[in-house]
This record gives structure tokens, sequence and C-alpha cells, in this order.
């Protein structure tokens, strides 16, 4: 999981630099793109909590 | 522009020219060794004079000058002249080595952080990510050295550290991902630069929570101080060091720490920003120390967090919460909300 | 200020001998060890070349990644494997020399030709690419926003899938 957050991370970097030169539309794919990730993240979140046990 | 001195009486000039360089001023001098050096001494000693404070007692008192502020020169010949020992079939390259390559990182990344207008040694276009990506090579080599002890101990610390470490610099990623979009360059300077009218720390709170968080973990202090975990593993990682690696590892971890309170600093404080009457580089050291000051504090404090509830807290709790922030700045940078601020 | 700039030949020379010494250190290390720390050695000798041809950007990202945390994956694997020895690799055969020859020739012949059949069209200096960092986020966002959609799903997949392996192994 670190390895993907890695590398996601990477790309936000780059995407927070330009963020206020583009028109605020193009940032909406990338939001898209965070909400994408987001979703396993939140099914291993709950997996979690249901285990009590990471 | 001098040349290379090409006959014997060009040396002089020619070395007269370099040393006053400013590159070579900042590297050596201010912000570079010598600065770094006393202010890490000085940070062992300050650490152990809040702690002792705290716990209603004195600390170091006898070592010469006011307040046993001699006391890390006095610890560092202490330790210089300590038999070191290599474990048996401990892998000696390494053992003896990754310290030394663990002072070496800990110290270059202070080549990107402004100290003031003027006092960078190296204004990297992509500071930031430099910094990161340095501080990100420690879990390794702490891994590394951890198993080229070869013993039980380092090495359950030192997987601890590593899995400690890794789980909470995606938090710290995150939430400096809002300052990136805050000020929309990965140049520290330019991060400094754009706090001019409002220090960070206003516009991203939860980032600066989290970030604080998450740099008291990768430092391994406690409350995260399971890697170390006085009574489980003697000392965690370095157990097997002794004399001179220890020091050198503990110069390592200091720098460290002041790496991170400047790095605080720089993101969040306004780096050199302050009312004339002082030089630039001031504020930002006094800032850096007051950083270091509230990182040094929960140390005598707080218990040791469960590894459990650690990398609970790193990956759900720490990890929303950047991400909260990061939309939060989307939002108030897009309604024009901080442009009174220039932002 | 002296004039202290390093020849770009030399530096890329420096880097090579690095890079291709810290992989071949890699493969042949008696001990896994230090085969991983050559790798990690070799994956520095890369991000070196990002920043030789102006892509700062991309060696932070590389160090980051692949030091940070590839090498973190390979070291743990290792150690945790081969927990009770120093981990030391059996010789091989003798084929292997002679194979690795074969290979880098047939690669340099393959080169070679495709060289050749481009013709005059190949480019003879260094030409930096020009893509400074801040216009690294509009091109992503801007120019190429499906395949970024797709190296989301991707990235998705991957987290999943690793998650659904953990839970089966309980």
């Amino acid at each position: 999981m670190f390895v993907v957050f890695d590398v996601v991370g990477m790309f936000l970097f780059a995407w927070g630099i330009s963020f206020r030169e583009i028109p605020y539309d193009d940032s909406l794919l990338v939001l898209l793109f965070l909400f994408l990730l987001g979703a396993p993240l939140a099914y291993a979140l709950r997996m979690a909590l249901r285990r009590e046990n990471w | 522009m001098v040349n290379l001195p090409t006959t014997p009486a060009d040396v002089l000039p020619f070395i007269i020219a370099v040393v006053t360089s400013h590159t070579f001023i900042t590297i050596v001098f201010f912000p570079g060794f010598i600065h770094l050096v006393i202010v890490v001494m000085f940070l062992t000693w300050y650490e152990r004079k809040v702690l002792a404070r705290i716990q209603l007692r004195i600390g170091p008192l006898y070592a010469g000058g006011p307040g046993g502020i001699l006391q890390p020169i006095a610890d560092g010949v202490k330790l210089i002249f300590k038999e070191v020992i290599v474990p048996y079939k401990a892998d000696k390259p390494l053992f003896l080595g990754i310290p030394l390559a663990l002072v070496f990182l800990a110290t270059l990344p202070f080549a990107v952080i402004p100290f003031g207008q003027h006092w960078v040694i190296a204004n990297l276009d992509v500071g930031l990510v430099f910094v990161f990506a340095m501080t990100s090579l420690f879990p390794s080599m702490i891994l590394i050295f951890a198993w080229a002890s070869n013993s039980k101990y380092p090495f359950m610390g030192g997987l601890r550290s590593l899995f400690q470490q890794v789980a909470y610099e995606i938090p710290m990623w995150i939430s400096a991902l809002s300052i990136v979009l805050l000020a929309g360059s990965l140049n520290l300077s330019d991060i400094v630069n754009a706090q001019q009218k409002i220090w960070f720390i206003v516009p991203a709170f939860l980032s600066f929570i989290v970030f604080f968080i998450a740099s008291m973990a990768e430092l391994e202090r406690l409350p995260f101080d399971l890697p170390e975990a006085e009574p489980e593993l003697v000392a965690g990682w370095y157990t097997e060091s002794s004399g001179a690696v220890y020091m050198v590892i503990f110069l390592a971890l200091y720098m460290k720490l002041y790496l991170m309170s400047s790095l605080i600093t720089v993101l969040f404080l306004g780096g050199w920003w302050g009312p004339a009457f002082l030089p630039q580089p001031v504020w930002f050291i006094l800032k850096s120390l007051a950083v270091a000051t509230f990182i040094i504090i929960p140390r005598g404090v707080y218990p040791r967090l469960r590894v459990d509830l650690l990398i609970k807290i790193g990956w759900s709790r720490l990890l929303i919460i950047a991400l909260a922030n990061v939309f939060l700045t989307v939002l108030l940078l897009s309604t024009g909300v901080l442009s009174a601020w220039g932002l | 200020m002296v004039d202290l700039s390093i020849p770009p030949d030399l530096t890329f020379v420096v880097l090579t001998t690095i890079t291709l010494l810290a992989a071949i250190m890699a493969l042949q290390a008696k001990e896994l060890i230090y085969g991983a720390i050559s790798l990690a050695v070799s994956f520095m000798g890369i991000a070196g070349f990002f920043v030789f041809l102006d892509a700062p950007y991309l060696a932070m990202l590389q160090i980051a990644v692949y030091v940070g945390a590839v090498v973190v994956l390979i070291l743990f694997t290792i150690m945790l494997v081969r927990r009770e020895e120093a981990g030391k690799d059996e010789t091989p055969e003798g084929g292997e020399g002679a194979a690795g020859l074969w290979i880098a020739g047939l690669l340099a012949v393959a080169i070679a030709g495709v060289a050749a059949l481009a013709g005059p069209n190949l480019p003879t200096t260094l030409q930096p690419a020009n893509l400074p960092i801040s216009q690294l986020g509009p091109v992503l966002a801007g120019t190429y926003p499906v395949p970024l959609i797709i190296l989301a799903l991707l990235l998705s997949a991957a987290l999943l899938g690793a998650l659904v392996l953990a839970k089966v192994e309980r």
C-alpha cells in the first residue's frame, strides 16, 4: 500500500504546482483520480475496523 | 569570474575568492556545517534541560559554563573514547559505514532549506520533493543497519522502525501537498516568499497538525517510541552501537530533528519572515527551535503508543485528515477566499 | 565566482560506470543484502541520469519510489525469508558468462541496426527536454486525462488485489 501511495503522492505534487495556473475545471479530473483511489482505501479501512486488527 | 590559478602568484587571490564567495560561506559556515554542528550539539543539551524541567529536576549542570552548556562536548569526548564493540558475526563494513551514511543523509537536505532571503545553499526548483526523497531513504538504511547487527533486539527494533516511518511518510506528503497547493511551487524559497502576508499554518491548520504528528513519528520520538522501547528492546535498532558508532547515530538523529523543525518552519510558520528588528536568519532559527521544543516536550509527558494503534492512527486518521485538508484547500483556493492575502 | 563546471561527458561516463557496476554487483553479489544495496545504488545512478537529462523532478520521484519503497520491499523479503544465515548464494555453473556475452552482442547489433536505419535523423547532441516542472501538471491533467484515469484504476486494482490476497491468507 505504501508503494502505491508513494507513486500517487508524487503525481499529486506535480498537480499541486500547476493547480493555480490552470483553469479550475481541469483539476476536477485529478480529484476524480483521488476518489478512485479512495475507494480501496475505504474498503481497507472498513475491513480493518471489522477485524480490529491491522 | 576568477579563473583557476595557472601561476603560483595566482594561488592566494584564488583562495581568497573561493573563501569569500557566497557559496563557500553558506556551505561551511551558515547555514552549513559549522552552524549545523553547533545547533545539533545545542539541541542535545536543550532536550535534556527541557525534559528535566518537565520532570521537576534540573538536568545537566556541571559540565562547565552556565547551566552545563558544555555537556554535549563532554558527551562527545566520552563516546569517542569508548570501545567500539562490533557484534559477533555482524557485518562490519555495513555496521560501521551506515551510521556515517545516515549522518550524510540527514545533513544533505539542509542544502535546500532557506534560512533567509539569500541564505540558501542550493535553490532547487524541486526542493520540497528533494527533502522528501532523502527522508524516504532513512527507513531502508535503518533496516539494513538493524540487520547488520546480527542480533534479535536491533532487528526487531529495525522492523518496527521501518513500519512506523513508512506508514507516516504518506500523511506527511499529503499534508505537504496542501502547502504546495497554496504556494504553487516546490521551491522552498518560493514557499517562504508566498507566506509574506499570512503564515500557511492558518489556512492549512489541519495539515500542520498532521505534519507535526507525522514528523514526531518519523523521528521516533515519544509517543512514537516503540522502535526504541526502553523496557522491551533495550534501545531498538541501535542497541548494538557503542562508542563512536553511537555518537554518529545520535548526531544523525538530532540532525533529523533539526531538519524536521526547519521544514515545519519553512512550510507552515513563514520561514524567515518577521519584524525587521532581528535579522532574518535569527527569526528562522528561533522559530525552528520553538518547533523543536514542542517536539521534545511530549517525550516527557505522554506514554508510548501501542503498535497497532500506531499504525491505525497513521493510515486511517492522519491520512484522512490530510486528504480532507487537501480538499479544503482546493475549495478555499477555487472560491477565492484567500485572495486577500495574495494567495 | 570560480568557474568549476564539469564537462558533461565526464559526468556521463562516471554515471554510466557507477550504474552498470552497481547493477552487475547486484546480480553477482554473494550475500543478498549486498546485492540489494547495489541495486539501490544503481537506482540512484538512474536518478542521476534523470538529473543529467534535465528532469530533476523525475529523479526525485525515482529516488523516493524506487530506492525508498521498492528496495525496502526487497530487503523485507530477503530478511524475512533468509533469517538464519547471512544468505549466501551458491556458485552457479560456468555457462553464465558466455550467455551474458551473447545477449550483450545481440543487443549491440540490434541497436546499431536501428541507428543505421534511422540514418541522418538521429540527434547527435543532447537536447534538453523543455518541460519545466510547472508545466508537468497541466500536461498530465489536460493533455492526457484518459491515461490518468486508467492509471488510477490500475492502482486501485493493485490495492484491491493486495487487500484481497491478505484477506484470503487469514
